[in-house]
């Protein structure tokens, strides 16, 4: 076609957007990095400091611990519902669907703030742990009960990749499975499960570098004395304005994040197929 | 009532001015590959031209130069007499069939066919009416306030036509038109396809690989192969007097006998001598080619094979074999006389098909008439022979030419 | 359906647990917003509306309100119109330009939300873009934008190439085919997409909390900042009213779809 001009075209319809991120997010992520790596003196000062100090090391695998779980977790719950919704019949899968997708566009203080009030002493939550027996758990300040809210927040990030993947699962070859003599089990396993791999992945490094940078409900619902690693930035930025530590952590957090996706494989496109009704809604 | 309300409403004298013209036209793709590779061709006015060839062969490449879509690296396309080389597809006035027809999903049938109406000078009645009248064309009156997605693939392709024509243009391109429908309407379409070119009278070009389509639908076919023009001709001469071995396999099914020229009109084949009629490459590497239709089963033999070694004389002695002889018709009429065994036997109704095996190795197919078949059996060894007059011969590199 | 991939009862209670944790936590904040006192006691003992007439007179939550929607109109705004842009471009493209071009353009949501907070705060601090309406207007467009482009680039993926050839067979330049071809084409991605940039400004907190000063609060803020220094039952009103939305936008498509099948069919 009339390339060199369309070409032209295209350049100027992408140009606006693509200075505006480059300029406003793309360099402010630079800087901030450049900085771990210049001040207060050029070099890996900045570095060194992180992995000595034991506090700092002590937050960072706590939240690499907590986003762990909080995966784990979501997943253990998540996949039996993506595989029931990718069961059902068309009107049962649009109200699971509406279920997940209520949470999902709902404000993040919104919830949060719904955790606090379930979390709260005396509050629902610690009524229905009494009725077990176990009085007295903390809840509200605890990494417990980050834990716990982490997890429902982030529930919907699980289910939708999951459901994405599940959905594309010819269900036909259970049946053929099954004519072949397999049992319902070894159907499932021989068959379905490694066919969902590519949804359990997506969900899984979604949710985990989501909850890497959670910063909200860890800083409503936690304490200052259980820290995770968005409280450790956000300290070093507001209190004491130390932007070189922050960026420090932020390369860190930067690291895993590339690693996990280039892992996953695909990168970016990864995380993209969500894309289609829901996307991965980033908050946090 | 349509036939007649369509012709009165397309003023016939102001058709018939949309010749086209290729000279030289060369597609160079960014790759490096080459879609089109100096062609020319003349296209007359109001006449109906396939491009005929497998996929990959430039036909789609070369309409897309006419239409705009691609732009020659090279060369000169003129439609109606005028220079077109350089202007984008909108300003090139020329209608469009695509493959999936394209139609715009948001828009209703009425408003597809409108949308090409726009910005030509016409009041409001006007297009209305054309709108009507070419919805008469295409047989879908009453259904232009359908979205495409309402209406049948088969419907879809009639909006598709119409909305290419409700214009006017003084060409139509087409490209693979009929390749989303089913057999049966396939058929249709193309008797519908046939009524409305004779009707608006436009020049009509085609893009099938479908020779089915080619052969019943054109008034000439340019046969394309890796970028060229191989052969333009009316059906029945691609048909009858295909030029190259490319194009009596690719149209129609055919026994290719493969062998060294010995002579004007004579081939040798193995220790045989087939003759031809007609012109043919003097000396060299040849092939006689003939159509199943045209050859006759001369003898069946019976299963127990070995039939007469006579054959290679090319009179064959009259084997009393179980009377075998007398079953094939005309047999001692027929110049050429081959000998081959039968590998499967299918019936279609119309004809018996019967795949053979020559002694070359190479298969080949008898396609006999209804009445009276002959006895044969698979594994049978039988004779069958052709008129030199329905044999054509074609330029066929040997295997040390096709290997260079 | 074949019976033996019928799906068992273990599944289906484990479905319900896992739909009630998903919903149940979020309509908690119901009953608290008619609690007659300060409280975020569970059940409220007494039942008004007080916190709701708060909500609506109270200058601080109104004015919140008021600048959430101001950012998060204008921010939809610009993202849709950059962002539709920017993905027509890179759709026309093609290759590793537009692919290095989509992954910078989406790398906002793939940065942690902690990190883009504290970076767009360090350098927006010394560009005098904290405290005032443009820092929030361009801090939510480049953390709202990836939204529009993945929606539409998907939308661009899915529509028929041969359409815009179609138009220009038809005559149609290059902004006729645009406007009554391309664009109904991708409307829904279009329209997917500036939900999405409305909703993530309308949500956003951590950028928003370093960017904002007592004079300019968004509502998520406002929230923040209420949980965090009282017990104030609003919170709970407004929650109550941001879910009752969100309830109809997530019903939206659902019932604009049975609208237009049952127009199409009625035709």
């Amino acid at each position: 076609m009339n390339s060199a001009r369309s070409r032209g075209w295209a350049v100027l319809l992408l140009l606006p957007a693509l200075v505006v991120v480059l300029v406003f997010f793309v360099y402010p992520v630079f800087a901030l990095s450049a900085r771990s790596f210049l001040e207060p003196t050029p070099g890996f000062g900045q570095y060194v400091d992180l992995v000595t100090n034991e506090t700092t090391v002590t937050i960072l695998v706590r939240t690499l611990v907590v986003a762990l779980l909080v995966t784990v977790v979501t997943l253990a719950l998540a996949y039996p519902y993506a595989y029931l919704m990718s069961l059902c019949g068309p009107g049962m899968r649009t109200f699971l669907l509406f279920l997940v997708l209520l949470p999902f566009w709902s404000s993040l203080m919104a919830r949060t703030f719904a955790w606090i009030v379930l979390l709260q002493p005396s509050g629902p939550v610690a009524g229905f742990l009494g009725l077990l027996g176990l009085d007295g758990v903390k809840l509200l300040g605890s990494q417990l009960g980050v834990t716990i809210a982490m997890t429902q927040v982030l529930l919907p990030f699980m289910v939708l990749p999951l459901f994405n993947t599940m959905s594309g699962i010819d269900r036909r070859l259970l049946s053929a499975a099954h004519s072949m003599g397999a049992s319902r089990f070894r159907a499932f396993r021989t068959v379905y499960l490694p066919l969902s791999v590519p949804g359990v992945a997506a969900g899984s490094v979604l949710v985990f570098i989501l909850s890497l940078g959670f910063w909200v409900t860890p800083r409503l619902i936690g304490s200052p004395q259980q820290s995770l690693v968005g409280q450790l930035i956000e300290t070093k930025v507001g209190k004491l304005l130390d932007f070189p530590g922050a960026g420090a952590i932020s390369v860190v957090l930067l690291v895993i994040t590339v690693v996990l996706l280039l892992a996953v494989g695909g990168g970016v496109r990864a995380l993209v197929p969500g894309a289609k009704t829901d996307g991965g809604r980033d908050d946090g | 009532m349509t036939d007649r309300s369509a012709t009165a409403a397309q003023p016939a004298p102001t058709t018939r001015t949309g010749g086209v013209r290729l000279d030289r036209v060369t597609k160079r793709f960014r790759s490096g590959a080459i879609g089109v590779d100096d062609v020319s061709l003349a296209v007359e006015p109001g006449e109906f031209v396939t491009f005929l060839g497998p996929s990959g062969s430039g036909k789609t490449t070369t309409l897309n130069t006419i239409a705009g879509f691609a732009k020659p690296s090279s060369g000169r396309i003129e439609i109606a007499g005028a220079d077109v080389t350089a202007l984008p597809p909108s300003k090139r006035n020329l209608g469009v069939v695509f493959q999936n027809y394209a139609l715009f999903p948001h828009m209703t049938v009425r408003e597809n066919i409108a949308f090409g109406l726009h910005g030509r000078g016409l009041s409001k009645a006007e297009i209305g009416a054309r709108i009507e009248e070419s919805l008469a064309m295409v047989r879908l009156d009453g259904l232009g306030d359908r979205t495409p997605k309402q209406i049948s693939g088969g419907q879809q392709q009639r909006v598709a036509l119409a909305r290419a024509l409700v214009y006017r243009p003084p060409v139509l391109l087409m490209d693979e038109p009929l390749g989303a429908l089913d057999k049966a309407l396939r058929d249709r379409m193309q008797v519908e396809i046939s009524r409305i070119h004779r009707e608006v009278g436009t020049t009509f070009l085609f893009v099938t690989h479908d020779q089915g389509e080619a052969l019943g639908l054109s008034d000439r076919i340019v046969l394309f192969d890796r970028g060229r023009v191989v052969q333009v001709g009316t059906p029945a001469e691609l048909y009858e007097r295909p030029a190259s071995l490319f194009a009596a396999e690719f149209l129609g099914e055919s026994n290719v006998f493969r062998g060294e020229l010995a002579g004007p009109g004579v081939l040798r084949f193995g220790e045989q001598t087939l003759r031809f009629t007609g012109d043919g490459p003097g000396s060299g590497s040849a092939a006689v080619v003939v159509r199943p239709e045209r050859l006759r089963l001369v003898r069946a033999a019976d299963a127990s094979g070995g039939a007469a070694s006579g054959v290679a004389s090319g009179a064959v002695e009259s084997a009393a074999r179980g009377g075998a002889e007398s079953a094939a018709r005309g047999g001692a009429g027929v110049q050429n006389r081959v000998e081959a065994r039968v590998v499967n036997i299918a019936y279609f109704g119309a004809f018996r098909r019967v795949t053979l095996r020559y002694a070359d190795g190479s298969s080949g197919l008898l396609h006999d008439g209804v009445d009276a078949p002959a006895p044969i059996a698979l594994g049978d060894a039988v004779v069958v022979g052709w008129d030199a007059e329905h044999a054509v011969v074609v330029p066929a590199p040997g295997p040390a030419e096709q290997a260079a | 359906m074949d019976e033996t991939t019928r799906p068992g009862w273990g599944l289906r209670i484990w479905a319900v647990l896992v739909a009630v944790l998903l919903v149940a936590p979020l309509l908690i904040v119901v009953p608290i917003s008619f609690a007659e006192k300060r409280s975020f006691k569970f059940p409220p003992d007494g039942l008004s509306v007080d916190w709701y007439v708060n909500l609506f007179t109270d200058q601080r939550w109104t004015s919140a309100i008021g600048t959430s929607i101001l950012v998060g109109v204008l921010v939809t705004l610009i993202c849709t119109v950059l962002g539709t842009a920017a993905a027509l471009g890179i759709h026309r493209l093609g290759g590793r330009v537009a692919a290095l071009a989509t992954g910078v353009l989406v790398a906002p949501m793939i940065v942690p939300g902690i990190v883009s907070a504290v970076a767009i705060y360090s350098v927006y601090l010394r560009w005098q873009l904290t405290g005032n309406l443009l820092g929030f207007l361009l801090a939510h467009t480049v953390l709202a934008i990836p939204f529009v482009i993945v929606t539409v680039t998907s939308s661009l993926s899915t529509t028929d190439p041969m359409l815009e050839r179609a138009a220009a067979s038809l005559g149609a330049g290059p902004w006729r085919t645009f406007v009554r071809v391309t664009l109904p084409a991708i409307a829904p991605g279009v329209g997917a997409g500036a939900l999405f940039a409305f909703v993530t400004s309308f949500d956003e907190v951590v950028a928003a909390s370093f960017l904002q000063s007592p004079a300019i609060r968004t509502l998520p803020i406002e929230m923040f900042v209420s949980v965090t220094n009282e017990v104030d039952p609003t919170i709970a009103a407004v929650s109550t009213v941001i879910l009752a939305l969100t309830t109809a936008i997530v019903l939206l498509p659902a019932f604009t779809r049975r609208r237009s099948s049952q127009k199409a069919s009625s035709s």
